[in-house]
C-alpha cells in the first residue's frame, strides 16, 4: 500500500471515531422505530384500515405511482403472502433486499469487504437499470 | 490482506511529500482521480418506493448520472450530480414523511374525512 492510500484509511478511521456513540445511539434508535412501525404493519391490515396515509400522487392524479400499494405489500410479506405482496406492488419485494445490501455496503463496512460487489450491484450500469425499471413499472401498472 | 480490501481509486504514484488534496481536483489536469461520490441509489429507491411521489424518481436518475459522468472522468460534473441526488431524495424523505405526519394527526383529530372528500372531489374516485 503505498503513503498516499495509508493517509486515505487514516483520516477515514478518525472521522468514524469522532461519531462513534451519536451513531450508535441513532442506530438503536431508528431499530427502535423500525420494530414499532413493523409491528403496526403486522397487526393492521392497509388495506382496511384508514389509519394508513393514502398515496397524493393517486389521489390527485388517479394514477398509481412506483410506490403505491408498498404499504399493502409490507402487510402481506410480513405475513409470508408473497403472492399478495406481488399483486400490491411488485417492485418492493425485490426493492427490499437490494435496500438491505445497500445498508450493509454503506454503514456496516461492506463496501471496504465487497468493493466489486458495490461497483456491480450500485455502479453506473445499475443504476440506469434501476431508473429503467421504475419508469417501465410505473407505465405498465398504469396501462395493464 | 490490506491491499485487497483497499480499492479505488487507482492513485498514480506521486513523488516526494505530495499531500494528497480531498476532491475536486481543480486547475493541474486529472492527476489524481478524486474518489468516486456517493451516489445515493438506494437511498432514493427507498423514497421512491416507500413514499414520496416523483421526487425520489429524480433521486435516481441523478444516481444514473453520477457514476456514468465520473468514470468518463468528469469528476465535478458527478460531484455535482451527487450532491443533487442527496438533496432530491433529502426532499422527498421530508415531503414524505409531513404528508404521513399530517395525515395520521388529521385521522388521529377525526378531520381526515374532510380531507380526502376534497382531494377526491379534485380527482378520479379511484379507491387504493
Amino acid at each position: 500500500m503505498n503513503r498516499l492510500s495509508c493517509e486515505y484509511v487514516q483520516s477515514e478511521v478518525v472521522t468514524i471515531r469522532v461519531g462513534r456513540g451519536a451513531k450508535i445511539g441513532l442506530g438503536i434508535a431508528i431499530a427502535i422505530v423500525a420494530v414499532g412501525v413493523l409491528f403496526v404493519f403486522y397487526t393492521l391490515d392497509p388495506g382496511e384500515q384508514p389509519i394508513f396515509p393514502r398515496c397524493p400522487f393517486l389521489l390527485l392524479t388517479g394514477y398509481e405511482c412506483p410506490g403505491c400499494g408498498s404499504q399493502r405489500a409490507i402487510h402481506s410479506l410480513l405475513h409470508f403472502d408473497f403472492k399478495a405482496a406481488f399483486r400490491s406492488n411488485a417492485l418492493m419485494v425485490p426493492a427490499i433486499p437490494y435496500i438491505l445490501v445497500g445498508i450493509y455496503l454503506q454503514y456496516f463496512g461492506g463496501s471496504r469487504r465487497h468493493p466489486k460487489v458495490e461497483k456491480i450491484l450500485y455502479g453506473r450500469w445499475s443504476a440506469l437499470t434501476v431508473l429503467v425499471l421504475v419508469f417501465a413499472f410505473w407505465i405498465g401498472r398504469n396501462l395493464f | 490482506m490490506e491491499d485487497n480490501n483497499f480499492t479505488p481509486p487507482p492513485v498514480p504514484p506521486v513523488d516526494g511529500l505530495g499531500g494528497w488534496q480531498a476532491p475536486p481536483v481543480r486547475d493541474t489536469s486529472d492527476d489524481i482521480p478524486p474518489l468516486k461520490p456517493n451516489n445515493w441509489l438506494w437511498q432514493s429507491i427507498v423514497a421512491t418506493i416507500l413514499c414520496c411521489l416523483v421526487f425520489g424518481v429524480v433521486g435516481i436518475i441523478y444516481a444514473a448520472k453520477v457514476d456514468s459522468l465520473y468514470y468518463k472522468g468528469q469528476y465535478e460534473e458527478a460531484e455535482r450530480a451527487a450532491k443533487r441526488a442527496k438533496i432530491w431524495t433529502l426532499i422527498a424523505v421530508v415531503v414524505g414523511v409531513v404528508y404521513i405526519a399530517v395525515s395520521l394527526s388529521l385521522y388521529l383529530t377525526g378531520n381526515l374525512e374532510g380531507l380526502q372528500e376534497l382531494i377526491e372531489e379534485s380527482a378520479s374516485g379511484y379507491n387504493f
